[in-house]
């Protein structure tokens, strides 16, 4: 159960990151390394569909369809060894871009893999989170620069 | 988990095959080729696997023979999200191997108001060469789509091989009789299909 939360944030992580940061955060973990990723062949190509996106109101409502949005999704497969059954990892990305999806899934494949987790988490994930942090308090930190007190006046009559 | 790819080019192969599967029920008995999938789990051929990419999808409900192998289970679930039913009247498809071929009756033959509700059956012959040359053991068609009487065979290419039992011919007549009621059915070798549309009425010498 807890490495299934861990491996939905990792996976979220990638899929929300810019296309372009992720892949100088590859370049940059081939680079680091080796010099090459796992050869790893396509169990699912990348494709683009429609999704559609559900909600209840306030959490606990009827279940509504709020609308449909864009989604590319890929399954890779690694073969770690000849006796080990196969890594498959997954990229289910928002958009259109299958570089994208792809790199998301082999990176979702190595994190699954002993000898490749701990550098991917320092030189891919790590990063992208710190990046995803730094928007969201933009954000909130422009968001609270807009902020308005009301007050209420007694009128003198 | 699957550890096998479907479709190489996932839109012009479904295209392809689909054609072939449409072609082989507007003619029945004809041969059509069938772009394999170049990598099908034990227990399905290249050919039947190529047709399940192309007709499973979320809301199709498909029956397996008991026999058939967990990795089939998985790769057609990987691949279409088709759901497994275990009562084989409410199938829309059924996968079926020779020589094991269930009784044709215990399929969803449609109602009178959905006839096109029925159960269309995936027949694999893996021993088999489907041929329109008079073989051995030829079937003759007649009905719509063809023209006169058409033949065609399916020669075992291996001694040890089972080609269509006769049973399954005397349940094709009740099935042809049953009109507008019935099954469909596709016969499937190593590179090719053949249509079986409930329309067609087969002419067996050795009944």
């Amino acid at each position: 159960m807890d490495s299934q939360s861990e491996r939905q944030r990792w996976m979220a992580t990638l899929a929300k990151a810019a296309p372009d940061r992720l892949q100088q955060c590859v370049e940059e973990l081939v680079n680091s390394g080796s010099g090459r990723l796992p050869a790893y062949r396509m169990l699912r190509s990348p494709e683009t569909g429609l999704v559609m996106v559900r909600g209840r109101a306030g959490g606990t409502g009827q279940v509504f369809n709020l609308g449909e949005m864009t989604l590319t999704r890929c399954v890779v497969q690694i073969e770690a060894s000849p006796e080990e059954s196969p890594i498959t990892g997954f990229g289910y990305v928002s958009g259109r871009s299958h570089p994208h999806a792809e790199l998301a899934a082999v990176c979702d494949a190595l994190m699954q893999m002993e000898n490749w987790r701990d550098r991917v988490q320092l030189t891919v994930i790590a990063p992208l989170q710190a990046d995803a942090q730094q928007r969201q308090e933009t954000q909130q930190r422009q968001t609270a620069a807009t902020r308005v007190n009301f007050l209420t006046l007694l009128r003198g009559e | 988990m699957t550890t096998l790819p479907g479709f190489c080019d996932p839109v012009h192969d479904a295209q392809t095959t689909f054609r072939a599967l449409l072609d082989s029920m507007a003619h029945p008995g004809r041969v059509y080729p069938i772009p394999p999938v170049p990598e099908v789990p034990t227990g399905l051929l290249p050919t039947c696997g190529a047709a399940c990419l192309t007709l499973l999808d979320l809301e199709t409900s498909v029956w397996l023979q008991p026999h058939q192998s967990a990795a089939v289970r998985q790769w057609l679930l990987f691949h279409t999200g088709c759901t497994f039913v275990t009562d084989s009247e409410v199938a829309d498809f059924a996968i079926v191997d020779v020589p094991h071929i269930p009784d044709l009756t215990q399929f969803n033959w449609g109602t009178a108001a959905d006839p096109e509700t029925s159960t269309t059956l995936l027949i694999q012959i893996p021993d088999a060469s489907l041929s329109v040359e008079r073989g051995d053991r030829p079937i003759s068609l007649t009905g719509p789509g063809i023209d006169g009487t058409t033949t065609f065979a399916a020669d075992l290419v291996s001694a040890h091989g089972s080609p269509l039992p006769a049973r399954f011919w005397r349940d094709w007549s009740t099935n042809h009789y049953a009109y507008p009621l019935g099954i469909d059915v596709f016969l499937f070798d190593q590179r090719s299909v053949v249509g079986l549309p409930r329309t067609a009425q087969a002419i067996h010498p050795h009944s």
